[in-house]
């Protein structure tokens, strides 16, 4: 299967630090580098699970409408 | 003042202690106090409470002593001590959830846990310490004294129960309650020589335990044996209908079918999990040792292999890290700089996890779960075993903040398929630090997992001991 668009896009350090500014958490430079090294190694593992589940699989939260009752 | 003291009581297990209190050689009064003094004896030095509610535990001996006189105990843990970690609500009485920013956080409600365990006659003997937001540790600028490992005050306890395990360890109660995302009951329940399970997903009502990541959190018990473990789970458990992850599905008591009779059982050794890269040759062996004591109990064992460790963890990780942060978000943005170091990297993390991250998780959840049940099945196991942890508790300063990435966590198999996960010790290494195998079973064995692993602490008595 073709790797998705989605699972290639991994955030630069400048692009990552301005969605840091946009969560409004006010972390220091040092902290940032040591975050981003976290963020890409987990990007890095995530690509493990693209061999267990395909992108089209069934919805990872599954509504079941007879788990609710009109009362 | 108690005619028996608490060096005497200290080491007895909960069964002990209800069978002292059902043949009338010892009061709840006398057993409280005992372990008060032995609190107050211990506690400076190993920081395992955060708050003590003796007051309130008196007054609870007392009624447990006039009921036993009157009419009938409430269950077989009538009267008997109990601590919670800080993360469980209780009415009136501060709950920190190991964070500064909630240190007069009092709730107006308990939790259904300690609910359960107050309606069953338990006393309460006060709130113990964990790390900050559940979040596992160690932290080394928190909020409150971290509990200090007895077997090595310069290893690690394990966390984010780590109050539990050091209390526990230490004779100050012998049973406590622990709560379990990645393996934060196991991991102290390990690293300070006790015992703990953590429950089939859903047995255990989460109402009123503070969050970390509701689809992995689990509540459970951790005592000095297994069948204290069971003890305790038999009064907890139930359905809840106040709380939406709360399974309807419900097991019969574990505690009377402890048999410590292994001749049934199907035993499934994980060896890529025992043989992984960073599992101590220590841990290897210890693992493989207990595996022969259960075959020596009558059990059957068939090597098997489970999908990769660091599939678990990653998947285990991605939905942790993100339900954290998603509870946590709003909080953190006005005051990040109110919580530890490790907490702000740890939850900060979350803000950069995208949807599709958490969704892929989420899928991979249930196809890991999937092969995993599929697995046992096939091989028709009621059981799997591998080395509870991956060696010896690391020195404190360090475990690095993000360690999870560097080395798989062996305990979030349990987390993510929902089984039920007990830690057994099965010795000590050579640095003396204790270690143990975990046991996991099918969803709702939970008392085939607990019968296991008494018998395996019935045949090996020599690993049970209380730390001075």
């Amino acid at each position: 299967m073709q790797e998705s668009k989605l699972n290639q896009m991994r955030l630069s350090l400048d692009d990552w630090e301005r969605l840091a500014e946009q969560s409004g958490l006010d972390i220091t430079q040092l902290e940032k580098q040591e975050i981003y090294q976290a963020y890409l190694r987990v990007q890095e593992l995530l690509k493990r699970l693209d061999q267990i589940v395909k992108s089209e699989a069934e919805p990872a939260a599954i509504f079941l409408a007879e788990n609710f009752s009109n009362e | 003042m108690s005619n028996v003291s608490a060096s005497e009581i200290a080491p007895l297990s909960v069964f002990e202690l209800s069978r002292f209190l059902a043949a009338g050689e010892m009061s709840a009064v006398e057993i409280t106090e005992a372990l008060i003094n032995r609190i107050e004896e211990k506690n400076e030095t190993y920081r395992a409470f955060l708050t003590t509610s003796f007051e309130l535990a008196l007054k609870l001996a007392a009624r447990s002593d006039a009921r036993r006189i009157k009419s009938a105990p409430l269950s077989p843990i009538d009267g008997i001590p109990v601590a919670l970690k800080d993360a469980y609500d209780t009415k009136g009485i501060t709950s920190t959830v190991g964070s500064g920013m909630f240190r007069n956080r009092v709730p107006r409600e308990d939790s259904a846990v300690w609910e359960k365990l107050n309606q069953a006659g338990a006393i309460l003997l006060g709130k113990l310490e964990c790390t900050e937001f559940c979040l596992g540790g160690p932290s080394l600028d928190s909020a409150f004294p971290k509990s200090l490992n007895p077997h090595d005050k310069e290893r690690y306890t394990g966390g984010s129960s780590s109050g539990a395990g050091v209390a526990l360890a230490t004779g100050m109660v012998p049973a406590a309650m622990g709560s379990d995302t990645g393996g934060s009951i196991r991991i102290p329940a390990s690293f300070c020589g006790v015992s703990g399970i953590k429950p089939t997903y859903g047995l255990v009502s989460l109402r009123g335990l503070f969050p970390l990541s509701g689809s992995l959190d689990h509540a459970g018990p951790m005592a000095r044996t297994s069948r204290d473990c069971a003890l305790l789970l038999d009064e907890i458990k139930g359905f809840d209908p106040a709380h939406p992850t709360s399974s309807k599905r419900q097991i019969a008591p574990t505690s009377p079918s402890l048999s410590g009779d292994c001749r049934e059982l199907v035993i499934g050794h994980v060896t890529n999990f025992t043989e992984l890269e960073g599992v101590s040759e220590e841990s290897q062996a210890a693992c493989l040792r207990a595996l022969e004591v259960f075959e020596d109990l009558g059990a059957k064992i068939k090597k098997v292999q489970l999908p990769s460790l660091w599939d678990y963890t990653i998947a285990n990780t991605v939905i942790m890290t993100a339900e954290a942060y998603a509870i946590h978000a709003e909080r953190f943005a006005a005051n990040l700089n109110r919580v530890s170091d490790l907490t702000r990297h740890r939850i900060a993390l979350g803000a950069f996890l995208t949807a599709e991250n958490y969704i892929k998780a989420q899928k991979a959840r249930r196809a890991l779960s999937q092969k995993t049940y599929a697995l046992m099945r096939s091989h028709s196991l009621d059981l799997l075993c591998y080395p509870g942890m991956m060696g010896d508790p690391p020195e404190i300063d360090k475990v690095g903040r993000y360690y999870y990435l560097d080395w798989p966590l062996i305990t979030s198999p349990a987390n993510l398929t929902g089984a039920p996960a007990a830690s057994v010790r099965v010795g000590y290494s050579v640095a003396n630090m204790p270690m143990s195998i975990q046991l996991t079973g099918k969803l709702f064995e939970d008392g085939k997992v607990l019968s296991a692993a008494h018998a395996y602490e019935m045949a090996t008595p020599e690993f049970s001991k209380i730390m001075e």
